[in-house]
Protein backbone atom coordinates (compact mmCIF):
# COMPACT_ATOMS: atom_id res chain seq x y z
CA UNK A 1 0.00 0.00 0.00
CA UNK A 2 3.05 2.50 1.34
CA UNK A 3 4.72 1.56 -1.67
CA UNK A 4 2.01 2.17 -4.24
CA UNK A 5 1.17 5.77 -2.67
CA UNK A 6 4.99 6.35 -3.25
CA UNK A 7 4.57 5.23 -7.10
CA UNK A 8 2.14 7.47 -7.31
CA UNK A 9 3.44 10.41 -5.91
CA UNK A 10 4.48 11.97 -8.90
CA UNK A 11 1.48 12.14 -10.84
CA UNK A 12 -0.08 13.64 -7.58
CA UNK A 13 2.47 16.24 -7.45
CA UNK A 14 2.18 17.42 -11.15
CA UNK A 15 -1.47 16.90 -10.94
CA UNK A 16 -0.93 19.36 -7.65
CA UNK A 17 1.01 21.68 -9.46
CA UNK A 18 -0.99 21.97 -12.13
CA UNK A 19 -4.25 22.61 -10.22
CA UNK A 20 -2.31 25.49 -8.27
CA UNK A 21 -1.31 27.06 -12.00
CA UNK A 22 -4.47 26.85 -13.12
CA UNK A 23 -5.37 28.36 -10.22
CA UNK A 24 -2.50 31.02 -9.87
CA UNK A 25 -3.72 31.97 -13.66
CA UNK A 26 -7.69 32.30 -13.14
CA UNK A 27 -6.78 34.37 -10.30
CA UNK A 28 -4.67 37.25 -12.05
CA UNK A 29 -6.83 36.74 -15.02
CA UNK A 30 -4.65 35.40 -17.27
CA UNK A 31 -7.58 32.50 -18.49
CA UNK A 32 -11.20 33.55 -18.66
CA UNK A 33 -13.21 30.99 -15.66
CA UNK A 34 -15.73 30.94 -18.11
CA UNK A 35 -13.51 29.06 -20.25
CA UNK A 36 -11.40 26.94 -18.05
CA UNK A 37 -13.08 27.21 -14.21
CA UNK A 38 -10.82 27.62 -11.10
CA UNK A 39 -10.08 24.11 -9.09
CA UNK A 40 -11.52 26.02 -6.16
CA UNK A 41 -14.97 26.76 -8.45
CA UNK A 42 -14.49 22.93 -8.93
CA UNK A 43 -14.62 21.86 -5.67
CA UNK A 44 -16.96 24.51 -4.51
CA UNK A 45 -19.94 23.25 -7.32
CA UNK A 46 -19.23 19.45 -6.41
CA UNK A 47 -19.61 20.47 -2.89
CA UNK A 48 -23.21 22.56 -3.26
CA UNK A 49 -24.29 19.69 -5.99
CA UNK A 50 -22.91 16.91 -4.02
CA UNK A 51 -26.07 15.06 -3.81
CA UNK A 52 -26.58 15.28 -7.45
CA UNK A 53 -23.07 14.77 -8.32
CA UNK A 54 -22.99 11.59 -5.71
CA UNK A 55 -26.05 10.06 -7.08
CA UNK A 56 -25.06 10.48 -10.55
CA UNK A 57 -21.69 9.23 -9.91
CA UNK A 58 -22.73 6.32 -8.76
CA UNK A 59 -25.72 5.50 -11.70
CA UNK A 60 -22.83 6.04 -14.22
CA UNK A 61 -20.75 3.66 -12.24
CA UNK A 62 -23.17 0.90 -11.79
CA UNK A 63 -24.06 1.52 -15.56
CA UNK A 64 -20.62 1.08 -16.36
CA UNK A 65 -19.86 -2.13 -14.18
CA UNK A 66 -22.80 -3.53 -15.95
CA UNK A 67 -21.77 -2.69 -19.67
CA UNK A 68 -18.01 -3.93 -18.84
CA UNK A 69 -19.55 -7.36 -16.84
CA UNK A 70 -21.61 -8.01 -20.03
CA UNK A 71 -19.02 -7.74 -22.46
CA UNK A 72 -16.41 -9.99 -20.53
CA UNK A 73 -18.95 -12.51 -19.96
CA UNK A 74 -20.32 -12.52 -23.22
CA UNK A 75 -16.33 -11.36 -25.06
CA UNK A 76 -15.29 -13.99 -23.33
CA UNK A 77 -17.65 -16.95 -24.41
CA UNK A 78 -17.67 -15.53 -27.85
CA UNK A 79 -13.69 -15.74 -27.84
CA UNK A 80 -13.77 -19.38 -26.38
CA UNK A 81 -16.46 -20.30 -29.27
CA UNK A 82 -14.35 -18.64 -31.82
CA UNK A 83 -10.85 -20.85 -30.63
CA UNK A 84 -13.23 -23.65 -30.97
CA UNK A 85 -14.03 -23.16 -33.95
CA UNK A 86 -12.34 -22.28 -37.06
CA UNK A 87 -15.67 -22.17 -38.89
CA UNK A 88 -17.03 -20.29 -36.84
CA UNK A 89 -14.73 -17.61 -36.09
CA UNK A 90 -14.66 -16.95 -39.83
CA UNK A 91 -18.36 -16.70 -40.33
CA UNK A 92 -18.84 -14.65 -37.03
CA UNK A 93 -15.58 -12.17 -36.32
CA UNK A 94 -15.87 -9.92 -39.45
CA UNK A 95 -19.15 -8.93 -37.59
CA UNK A 96 -17.48 -8.22 -34.83
CA UNK A 97 -15.53 -5.82 -36.00
CA UNK A 98 -18.66 -3.90 -36.32
CA UNK A 99 -18.38 -3.17 -32.43
CA UNK A 100 -15.35 -1.85 -33.29
CA UNK A 101 -15.44 0.31 -35.82
CA UNK A 102 -19.31 2.12 -35.43
CA UNK A 103 -19.21 5.37 -33.57
CA UNK A 104 -21.35 4.83 -30.27
CA UNK A 105 -22.66 8.55 -31.08
CA UNK A 106 -24.19 7.02 -34.70
CA UNK A 107 -26.19 4.11 -33.01
CA UNK A 108 -27.15 5.54 -29.62
CA UNK A 109 -30.13 6.81 -30.90
CA UNK A 110 -31.40 3.03 -32.29
CA UNK A 111 -30.58 2.29 -28.96
CA UNK A 112 -33.11 4.89 -27.42
CA UNK A 113 -35.47 2.86 -29.85
CA UNK A 114 -34.96 -0.46 -28.91
CA UNK A 115 -34.02 -0.31 -25.00
CA UNK A 116 -36.10 3.17 -24.09
CA UNK A 117 -34.52 5.71 -22.13
CA UNK A 118 -32.17 5.49 -18.88
CA UNK A 119 -30.06 2.47 -18.07
CA UNK A 120 -31.06 -0.28 -20.58
CA UNK A 121 -29.67 1.75 -23.39
CA UNK A 122 -26.49 2.72 -21.12
CA UNK A 123 -25.52 -0.54 -20.44
CA UNK A 124 -26.09 -1.43 -23.88
CA UNK A 125 -23.88 1.29 -25.03
CA UNK A 126 -21.39 0.82 -22.81
CA UNK A 127 -21.27 -3.31 -23.73
CA UNK A 128 -21.19 -2.07 -27.26
CA UNK A 129 -18.06 0.01 -27.02
CA UNK A 130 -16.32 -2.11 -24.65
CA UNK A 131 -16.82 -5.57 -26.13
CA UNK A 132 -14.43 -5.54 -29.25
CA UNK A 133 -11.27 -5.60 -26.94
CA UNK A 134 -12.03 -7.92 -24.84
CA UNK A 135 -12.93 -10.65 -27.87
CA UNK A 136 -9.94 -9.50 -29.94
CA UNK A 137 -7.46 -10.05 -26.64
CA UNK A 138 -8.94 -13.47 -25.26
CA UNK A 139 -8.65 -14.64 -28.92
CA UNK A 140 -5.57 -13.83 -29.57
CA UNK A 141 -4.36 -15.33 -26.61
CA UNK A 142 -6.26 -18.30 -26.94
CA UNK A 143 -4.46 -19.10 -30.22
CA UNK A 144 -1.18 -18.73 -29.17
CA UNK A 145 0.37 -21.50 -26.73
CA UNK A 146 3.42 -22.52 -28.03
CA UNK A 147 3.13 -25.55 -30.79
CA UNK A 148 5.19 -27.71 -28.60
CA UNK A 149 2.58 -26.94 -25.40
CA UNK A 150 0.35 -28.30 -27.71
CA UNK A 151 1.84 -31.18 -28.74
CA UNK A 152 2.49 -31.86 -25.31
CA UNK A 153 -0.97 -32.13 -25.02
CA UNK A 154 -1.65 -34.13 -27.91
CA UNK A 155 0.77 -36.60 -26.93
CA UNK A 156 -1.23 -37.28 -23.73
CA UNK A 157 -4.31 -37.28 -25.61
CA UNK A 158 -6.05 -34.07 -23.91
CA UNK A 159 -9.68 -33.39 -25.56
CA UNK A 160 -10.07 -29.86 -26.66
CA UNK A 161 -11.80 -28.73 -23.37
CA UNK A 162 -8.74 -29.94 -21.21
CA UNK A 163 -6.59 -28.23 -23.53
CA UNK A 164 -8.80 -25.09 -23.22
CA UNK A 165 -8.99 -24.93 -19.44
CA UNK A 166 -5.84 -26.43 -18.73
CA UNK A 167 -3.95 -24.81 -21.15
CA UNK A 168 -5.09 -22.31 -23.48
CA UNK A 169 -7.11 -20.31 -20.92
CA UNK A 170 -4.26 -19.90 -18.39
CA UNK A 171 -1.69 -19.16 -21.37
CA UNK A 172 -3.99 -16.27 -22.43
CA UNK A 173 -4.64 -14.41 -18.94
CA UNK A 174 -1.73 -11.76 -19.58
CA UNK A 175 -4.07 -11.28 -22.82
CA UNK A 176 -7.12 -11.00 -21.39
CA UNK A 177 -5.64 -8.71 -18.75
CA UNK A 178 -4.52 -6.33 -21.38
CA UNK A 179 -7.87 -6.60 -23.08
CA UNK A 180 -9.96 -5.78 -19.77
CA UNK A 181 -7.57 -3.00 -18.95
CA UNK A 182 -8.62 -1.17 -22.42
CA UNK A 183 -12.31 -2.52 -22.18
CA UNK A 184 -12.60 -0.93 -18.96
CA UNK A 185 -11.43 2.52 -20.02
CA UNK A 186 -13.64 2.21 -23.11
CA UNK A 187 -16.72 0.78 -21.00
CA UNK A 188 -17.01 4.21 -19.23
CA UNK A 189 -16.72 6.03 -22.83
CA UNK A 190 -19.67 4.09 -23.90
CA UNK A 191 -21.79 4.60 -20.54
CA UNK A 192 -21.58 8.71 -20.96
CA UNK A 193 -22.45 8.75 -24.92
CA UNK A 194 -25.03 6.59 -23.68
CA UNK A 195 -26.03 8.88 -21.25
CA UNK A 196 -25.80 11.71 -23.29
CA UNK A 197 -29.06 10.81 -25.60
CA UNK A 198 -30.60 8.34 -22.67
CA UNK A 199 -30.60 10.57 -20.39
CA UNK A 200 -29.31 9.97 -16.16
CA UNK A 201 -25.75 9.69 -14.67
CA UNK A 202 -22.97 12.15 -15.40
CA UNK A 203 -23.92 12.35 -19.22
CA UNK A 204 -26.84 13.73 -18.44
CA UNK A 205 -25.14 16.07 -16.07
CA UNK A 206 -22.49 17.48 -18.31
CA UNK A 207 -25.26 17.75 -21.34
CA UNK A 208 -27.38 19.87 -19.09
CA UNK A 209 -24.45 22.03 -18.03
CA UNK A 210 -23.29 22.76 -21.61
CA UNK A 211 -26.56 24.09 -22.32
CA UNK A 212 -26.34 26.50 -19.35
CA UNK A 213 -22.47 27.22 -19.57
CA UNK A 214 -21.48 25.53 -16.42
CA UNK A 215 -18.50 24.82 -17.23
CA UNK A 216 -17.75 24.05 -13.68
CA UNK A 217 -19.94 21.17 -13.40
CA UNK A 218 -18.71 19.89 -16.61
CA UNK A 219 -14.98 19.73 -15.23
CA UNK A 220 -16.69 18.50 -11.57
CA UNK A 221 -18.23 15.63 -13.73
CA UNK A 222 -14.87 15.04 -15.44
CA UNK A 223 -12.79 14.55 -12.52
CA UNK A 224 -15.48 12.29 -10.96
CA UNK A 225 -14.92 10.61 -14.36
CA UNK A 226 -11.42 10.27 -14.15
CA UNK A 227 -11.93 8.78 -10.35
CA UNK A 228 -14.10 6.28 -11.88
CA UNK A 229 -11.57 5.59 -14.28
CA UNK A 230 -8.64 5.56 -11.50
CA UNK A 231 -11.29 3.07 -9.70
CA UNK A 232 -11.40 0.77 -12.54
CA UNK A 233 -7.81 0.29 -13.43
CA UNK A 234 -6.55 0.45 -9.70
CA UNK A 235 -9.16 -2.60 -9.59
CA UNK A 236 -7.68 -4.77 -12.40
CA UNK A 237 -3.78 -3.83 -11.10
CA UNK A 238 -5.04 -5.16 -7.76
CA UNK A 239 -6.63 -8.02 -9.29
CA UNK A 240 -4.08 -8.38 -11.43
CA UNK A 241 -1.49 -8.56 -8.77
CA UNK A 242 -2.76 -10.34 -6.04
CA UNK A 243 -3.06 -13.14 -8.94
CA UNK A 244 0.01 -13.39 -9.92
CA UNK A 245 1.61 -13.08 -6.59
CA UNK A 246 -0.14 -17.27 -6.63
CA UNK A 247 0.24 -18.29 -9.83
CA UNK A 248 2.80 -16.79 -12.73
CA UNK A 249 1.19 -16.75 -15.37
CA UNK A 250 3.24 -13.67 -17.01
CA UNK A 251 6.65 -15.98 -16.76
CA UNK B 1 3.99 -55.99 -18.15
CA UNK B 2 5.70 -55.97 -21.62
CA UNK B 3 7.19 -53.23 -23.71
CA UNK B 4 6.34 -52.69 -27.65
CA UNK B 5 8.68 -52.72 -30.02
CA UNK B 6 8.52 -50.32 -33.19
CA UNK B 7 8.26 -51.84 -36.92
CA UNK B 8 8.79 -48.82 -39.44
CA UNK B 9 8.04 -50.12 -42.97
CA UNK B 10 8.63 -47.84 -46.39
CA UNK B 11 7.84 -44.49 -44.32
CA UNK B 12 8.09 -41.28 -46.30
CA UNK B 13 7.02 -38.24 -45.16
CA UNK B 14 7.24 -34.56 -47.20
CA UNK B 15 6.58 -31.20 -46.13
CA UNK B 16 5.51 -29.45 -49.57
CA UNK B 17 8.02 -30.68 -52.38
CA UNK B 18 10.58 -31.65 -49.61
CA UNK B 19 11.08 -35.20 -48.77
CA UNK B 20 12.22 -35.64 -45.59
CA UNK B 21 12.31 -39.27 -45.18
CA UNK B 22 12.22 -41.64 -47.78
CA UNK B 23 11.86 -45.27 -47.78
CA UNK B 24 13.13 -45.71 -44.36
CA UNK B 25 12.76 -49.10 -42.70
CA UNK B 26 13.68 -49.27 -39.42
CA UNK B 27 13.05 -52.05 -36.66
CA UNK B 28 13.58 -51.67 -32.69
CA UNK B 29 13.34 -54.37 -29.93
CA UNK B 30 11.21 -53.68 -27.30
CA UNK B 31 13.23 -52.29 -24.01
CA UNK B 32 16.16 -51.18 -26.13
CA UNK B 33 18.33 -47.86 -25.59
CA UNK B 34 18.03 -46.63 -29.17
CA UNK B 35 19.85 -43.32 -30.47
CA UNK B 36 18.77 -42.08 -33.85
CA UNK B 37 21.81 -39.54 -34.67
CA UNK B 38 22.36 -36.99 -37.63
CA UNK B 39 23.47 -33.46 -38.56
CA UNK B 40 20.36 -30.74 -38.19
CA UNK B 41 18.13 -31.36 -40.88
CA UNK B 42 18.27 -34.67 -41.28
CA UNK B 43 14.81 -36.01 -40.03
CA UNK B 44 15.54 -37.56 -36.93
CA UNK B 45 13.14 -35.20 -34.74
CA UNK B 46 11.06 -35.53 -37.55
CA UNK B 47 10.91 -39.28 -36.89
CA UNK B 48 10.07 -38.92 -33.59
CA UNK B 49 6.91 -36.61 -34.33
CA UNK B 50 5.74 -39.37 -36.56
CA UNK B 51 6.02 -42.11 -33.95
CA UNK B 52 4.08 -39.74 -31.74
CA UNK B 53 1.58 -39.09 -34.06
CA UNK B 54 2.29 -34.83 -33.74
CA UNK B 55 2.41 -35.22 -37.56
CA UNK B 56 0.99 -37.47 -40.40
CA UNK B 57 3.31 -39.52 -42.42
CA UNK B 58 2.74 -39.43 -46.26
CA UNK B 59 2.95 -42.90 -46.59
CA UNK B 60 3.99 -46.47 -45.56
CA UNK B 61 3.54 -47.89 -42.16
CA UNK B 62 4.60 -47.57 -38.39
CA UNK B 63 3.61 -50.07 -35.74
CA UNK B 64 3.77 -49.94 -31.88
CA UNK B 65 1.06 -48.90 -29.21
CA UNK B 66 0.04 -45.39 -28.75
CA UNK B 67 -1.09 -45.82 -25.47
CA UNK B 68 1.35 -45.28 -22.98
CA UNK B 69 4.30 -43.06 -24.73
CA UNK B 70 5.53 -40.18 -23.46
CA UNK B 71 7.93 -37.74 -25.39
CA UNK B 72 10.45 -35.05 -23.81
CA UNK B 73 10.97 -32.06 -25.64
CA UNK B 74 14.00 -30.19 -26.64
CA UNK B 75 12.66 -27.00 -24.28
CA UNK B 76 11.65 -28.84 -20.93
CA UNK B 77 7.99 -27.18 -22.09
CA UNK B 78 6.79 -26.72 -18.42
CA UNK B 79 3.33 -24.60 -17.67
CA UNK B 80 4.31 -21.45 -16.01
CA UNK B 81 1.92 -21.57 -13.64
CA UNK B 82 2.18 -24.88 -12.09
CA UNK B 83 4.51 -25.73 -9.41
CA UNK B 84 6.93 -28.58 -10.39
CA UNK B 85 4.37 -31.05 -8.87
CA UNK B 86 1.32 -29.91 -10.27
CA UNK B 87 3.32 -29.95 -13.72
CA UNK B 88 4.18 -33.97 -12.89
CA UNK B 89 0.54 -34.71 -11.95
CA UNK B 90 -0.82 -33.08 -15.50
CA UNK B 91 -0.74 -36.12 -17.65
CA UNK B 92 -3.45 -37.67 -14.78
CA UNK B 93 -5.44 -35.16 -15.84
CA UNK B 94 -5.87 -35.07 -19.40
CA UNK B 95 -4.59 -38.19 -20.01
CA UNK B 96 -8.03 -40.58 -20.56
CA UNK B 97 -6.14 -43.34 -19.53
CA UNK B 98 -4.42 -41.96 -16.28
CA UNK B 99 -7.60 -40.03 -15.23
CA UNK B 100 -8.83 -43.32 -13.21
CA UNK B 101 -5.75 -43.37 -11.04
CA UNK B 102 -6.87 -42.21 -7.40
CA UNK B 103 -6.15 -38.78 -6.04
CA UNK B 104 -3.67 -40.45 -3.05
CA UNK B 105 -1.95 -43.15 -6.14
CA UNK B 106 -1.60 -39.68 -8.26
CA UNK B 107 -0.12 -37.48 -5.63
CA UNK B 108 2.56 -40.61 -4.28
CA UNK B 109 3.75 -41.17 -8.15
CA UNK B 110 4.30 -37.84 -8.96
CA UNK B 111 6.58 -37.62 -5.71
CA UNK B 112 8.38 -40.41 -6.73
CA UNK B 113 8.74 -39.37 -10.13
CA UNK B 114 10.20 -36.17 -8.53
CA UNK B 115 12.33 -37.97 -5.96
CA UNK B 116 13.85 -40.35 -8.97
CA UNK B 117 14.92 -37.45 -10.57
CA UNK B 118 16.70 -35.53 -7.68
CA UNK B 119 13.73 -32.90 -7.16
CA UNK B 120 11.47 -34.02 -4.50
CA UNK B 121 12.74 -30.42 -2.20
CA UNK B 122 11.74 -28.33 -5.44
CA UNK B 123 8.06 -29.98 -5.54
CA UNK B 124 6.83 -26.68 -5.01
CA UNK B 125 8.56 -24.54 -6.91
CA UNK B 126 7.79 -22.36 -10.01
CA UNK B 127 9.27 -23.43 -13.19
CA UNK B 128 10.82 -19.86 -12.93
CA UNK B 129 12.51 -20.54 -10.19
CA UNK B 130 14.50 -23.81 -11.46
CA UNK B 131 17.87 -23.95 -13.34
CA UNK B 132 17.90 -25.27 -16.55
CA UNK B 133 18.70 -28.63 -15.65
CA UNK B 134 16.39 -28.53 -12.44
CA UNK B 135 13.25 -27.98 -15.76
CA UNK B 136 14.70 -30.51 -17.69
CA UNK B 137 14.53 -32.91 -14.62
CA UNK B 138 11.00 -31.92 -14.15
CA UNK B 139 9.99 -32.44 -17.94
CA UNK B 140 11.93 -35.62 -17.46
CA UNK B 141 9.38 -36.43 -14.18
CA UNK B 142 6.52 -35.62 -16.10
CA UNK B 143 7.08 -38.10 -18.61
CA UNK B 144 8.06 -40.75 -16.60
CA UNK B 145 4.61 -40.40 -14.09
CA UNK B 146 2.84 -42.49 -16.26
CA UNK B 147 5.34 -45.33 -16.36
CA UNK B 148 6.09 -45.50 -19.96
CA UNK B 149 6.43 -48.30 -22.31
CA UNK B 150 7.96 -46.25 -25.10
CA UNK B 151 9.88 -43.08 -24.57
CA UNK B 152 10.52 -40.51 -26.76
CA UNK B 153 13.58 -38.14 -26.18
CA UNK B 154 14.27 -35.16 -28.99
CA UNK B 155 17.61 -33.73 -27.66
CA UNK B 156 16.74 -33.22 -24.29
CA UNK B 157 19.80 -32.49 -22.87
CA UNK B 158 21.20 -30.02 -26.00
CA UNK B 159 20.97 -26.70 -24.52
CA UNK B 160 22.06 -27.49 -20.74
CA UNK B 161 25.68 -27.03 -19.92
CA UNK B 162 27.99 -30.14 -19.91
CA UNK B 163 28.04 -30.71 -15.83
CA UNK B 164 24.15 -30.99 -15.78
CA UNK B 165 24.25 -32.71 -19.14
CA UNK B 166 25.94 -35.60 -17.74
CA UNK B 167 24.47 -36.05 -14.55
CA UNK B 168 21.04 -36.47 -16.32
CA UNK B 169 22.67 -38.76 -19.14
CA UNK B 170 24.03 -40.97 -16.61
CA UNK B 171 19.94 -40.33 -14.65
CA UNK B 172 18.43 -41.43 -17.78
CA UNK B 173 20.14 -44.30 -18.35
CA UNK B 174 19.51 -45.53 -14.78
CA UNK B 175 16.02 -44.82 -15.10
CA UNK B 176 15.75 -46.81 -18.30
CA UNK B 177 17.74 -50.07 -16.52
CA UNK B 178 15.13 -49.82 -13.61
CA UNK B 179 12.20 -49.68 -15.88
CA UNK B 180 13.36 -51.05 -19.07
CA UNK B 181 11.23 -49.55 -21.03
CA UNK B 182 11.66 -48.56 -25.14
CA UNK B 183 13.75 -45.51 -25.31
CA UNK B 184 14.18 -43.34 -28.36
CA UNK B 185 16.35 -40.89 -27.79
CA UNK B 186 17.45 -38.51 -30.56
CA UNK B 187 20.73 -36.40 -30.27
CA UNK B 188 23.62 -34.81 -32.80
CA UNK B 189 26.42 -35.76 -30.73
CA UNK B 190 28.36 -38.76 -31.25
CA UNK B 191 29.68 -38.80 -27.75
CA UNK B 192 25.75 -38.56 -25.91
CA UNK B 193 24.82 -41.07 -28.31
CA UNK B 194 27.62 -43.54 -27.21
CA UNK B 195 27.51 -43.03 -23.47
CA UNK B 196 23.69 -43.21 -23.03
CA UNK B 197 22.40 -46.09 -26.28
CA UNK B 198 22.78 -49.58 -26.56
CA UNK B 199 22.41 -49.19 -30.59
CA UNK B 200 22.89 -46.31 -32.70
CA UNK B 201 21.12 -45.27 -36.16
CA UNK B 202 22.88 -42.59 -37.94
CA UNK B 203 20.92 -40.69 -40.43
CA UNK B 204 21.90 -38.86 -43.44
CA UNK B 205 19.87 -35.94 -45.49
CA UNK B 206 18.10 -35.88 -47.51
CA UNK B 207 15.73 -38.55 -47.50
CA UNK B 208 16.60 -39.70 -43.71
CA UNK B 209 19.18 -42.97 -45.25
CA UNK B 210 20.43 -45.04 -42.60
CA UNK B 211 23.85 -44.41 -42.80
CA UNK B 212 24.59 -46.81 -40.29
CA UNK B 213 23.37 -49.31 -38.06
CA UNK B 214 25.76 -50.00 -34.88
CA UNK B 215 25.53 -52.07 -31.67
CA UNK B 216 27.40 -50.15 -28.77
CA UNK B 217 29.81 -52.62 -27.06
CA UNK B 218 29.66 -51.23 -23.30
CA UNK B 219 28.84 -52.40 -20.23
CA UNK B 220 24.84 -51.47 -19.28
CA UNK B 221 25.72 -49.33 -16.11
CA UNK B 222 27.32 -46.15 -17.41
CA UNK B 223 28.91 -43.82 -14.81
CA UNK B 224 30.63 -40.82 -15.44
CA UNK B 225 34.31 -42.82 -15.50
CA UNK B 226 32.94 -44.28 -18.56
CA UNK B 227 34.02 -41.36 -20.12
CA UNK B 228 37.44 -41.21 -20.25
CA UNK B 229 38.30 -45.21 -20.95
CA UNK B 230 39.43 -46.58 -23.97
CA UNK B 231 36.82 -48.87 -24.46
CA UNK B 232 34.13 -46.11 -24.97
CA UNK B 233 36.54 -43.41 -26.58
CA UNK B 234 37.11 -46.32 -29.16
CA UNK B 235 33.24 -46.69 -29.95
CA UNK B 236 33.36 -42.93 -30.22
CA UNK B 237 35.99 -42.77 -32.75
CA UNK B 238 34.69 -46.07 -34.59
CA UNK B 239 31.34 -44.09 -35.42
CA UNK B 240 33.43 -41.24 -36.16
CA UNK B 241 36.03 -42.74 -38.60
CA UNK B 242 32.76 -44.55 -40.34
CA UNK B 243 30.54 -41.28 -40.25
CA UNK B 244 33.83 -39.55 -42.32
CA UNK B 245 34.14 -42.39 -44.55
Amino acid sequence: MISTFKKSLPAIFSFCTLALALEGMIYWDLISYTLIPAPSMVLGVLKTLHKEFTDAFLESFSNTVQGLGLSILIGGLIAIVFSLSELLKRAILPFAVFFQTVPIIAIAPLLVIYFGFGSPTVIASSFIVSLFPVIANTLIGLESPPRLQLDLFKVQQASALQTLYKLRLPWAYTHIYAGLKISAGLSIVGTIAGEFVAGGGLGAMIDSARTQQRVDIVFAALLLLSLMGLIFVGTLAFGNKWILQRRPFDK
Amino acid sequence: MTTEAIEIHRLNKSFGSRKVIEDLDLQIQAGAFVSLMGPSGCGKSTILRLLAELEPLSSGQISHSKENLSLVFQEANLLAWRTALENVLLPFEINPQLSVTPEDERKERALRALQQVGLQDASSLFPHQLSGGMKMRAALARALVTRPRLLLLDEPFAALDEMTRFELQIQLRNLWIQDKMTVVFVTHSITEAVFLADRIVCLKAPGAKILLDHKVDLPIERTNTLRTTSQYNQQVETISMRLRS
